[in-house]
């Protein structure tokens, strides 16, 4: 008869985590109801890969010091909470607000994010100044992915920022470093949507 | 050759080139150098001969194999060889799955600690509390309150059936 023991609780707490790693966080929080051992342990686990989460609960992780938030959401009127805006340890974020018919509006009071290496929007409306709080917010900035967008047409900021972004991909918006150093966003999006009438 | 010693005192002969896949035995076996042929054998006290047995299997398996030339250079054939046999290699019980992820903690044997935590994340997946609960003997010791209203509560979308 083999003994019964509960062999996870014999592993260390960054064994668990590690664990939780390769799951979906939707799937890493699921754990907590497991026992009391793992009721926190999704806490520690520093990558966020949400699919439909609550904007509130969205606002609360990113207090816990995760390096990668990757959230997709799809529901109309999303509002993504500023904390992910200046979420100090944040390495990569990734914000694909993909609703079918409508953009959804992000304006974060401020932009702060130090480590940010890289950066990937989608479906978004972009707030007037945006683009100038998130190029003076992310200094360690690497790499700008942003895919289809709506850029505030009068925003002006976007014409005069003198920084250099490394690498900038998109299909849809394409981002390059002219002689001054400027750079510059040049609108090309051809999202179109039979059904849906124009957005914009 | 150096020797390796488990908890059950059985010796296991590898060769250096094979053991250094640890990190750990790469550092001891560099801080022994030059000295004498006593200094070659190593004990792994927290493990016993089984899984020394498989750790060296694997590292067979993976010397037979280095990973940047894996990466590199492998073709499709050969890497999808070397994915089946790491699937077979880990489809082991959960007992096991333990002491290998221990073994690879304190040997420091990256490749294969992290093979043996995705595999627990595999078993874990997909499964209800009382599922998983089953399967790692885990204790539920929450009251009825706590499972039923406050967790849930805490992260309420994550329990959500967006599909339903």
């Amino acid at each position: 008869m083999k003994e019964t023991v509960d062999w996870i609780s014999s592993l260390p707490d960054e064994i668990l985590t590690h664990i939780l790693s390769f799951v979906t966080t939707k799937e890493a929080v699921q754990t907590s109801i497991l026992s009391k051992r793992w009721r926190n342990t999704w806490v520690s686990v520093p990558v966020l890969n949400a699919w439909e989460p609550s904007a509130e609960w969205l606002d609360r992780v990113a207090l816990l010091m995760p390096q990668v938030i990757s959230v997709l959401v799809a529901t109309e009127n999303f509002e993504c909470p500023d904390s992910v805006f200046s979420c100090a340890s944040l390495e990569s974020l990734k914000l694909f607000l993909i609703h079918p018919t409508a953009f959804t509006f992000v304006s974060p009071e401020s932009i702060a994010l130090p480590y940010l290496k890289t950066l990937e929007l989608d479906g978004l409306r972009l707030g007037d100044n945006f683009m100038q709080q998130l190029f003076s917010g992310c200094p360690a900035l690497q790499s700008l992915n942003p895919n289809d967008l709506d850029l505030e047409e009068s925003s002006p900021s976007i014409h005069t920022q003198k920084r250099e972004v490394r690498k900038a991909t998109s299909p849809c918006i394409a981002t390059r470093r002219l002689e001054s150093g400027d750079v510059e966003v040049v609108r090309t999006t051809t999202r179109v949507s039979a059904s849906s009438p124009p957005r914009y | 050759m150096i020797t390796l010693i488990s908890s059950d005192k059985r010796k296991f002969h590898v060769l250096e080139e094979v053991a250094n896949q640890s990190l750990t035995i790469r550092d001891v076996i560099e801080d022994r150098r030059g000295r004498r042929r006593a200094d070659r054998i190593i004990l792994v006290t927290n493990i016993n001969s089984k899984i020394p047995e498989k750790v060296i299997v694997y590292w067979l398996r993976h010397f037979l194999m280095p990973e940047e030339i894996a990466h590199a250079s492998m073709s499709h054939k050969k890497a999808e060889k070397l994915k089946k046999w790491e699937a077979k290699f880990f489809d082991t019980d959960i007992d096991t799955l333990n002491d290998l992820i221990l073994a690879a903690d304190s040997l420091d044997i990256p490749s294969l600690f992290d093979g043996a935590c995705e595999k627990v994340s595999d078993i874990l997946k997909n499964r209800s509390a009382e599922e998983v609960g089953e399967i790692s003997k885990i204790e539920n010791e929450f009251t009825h309150e706590e499972e039923e209203e406050e967790i849930p509560s805490e992260n309420a979308w994550v329990w959500r059936n967006e599909f339903a």
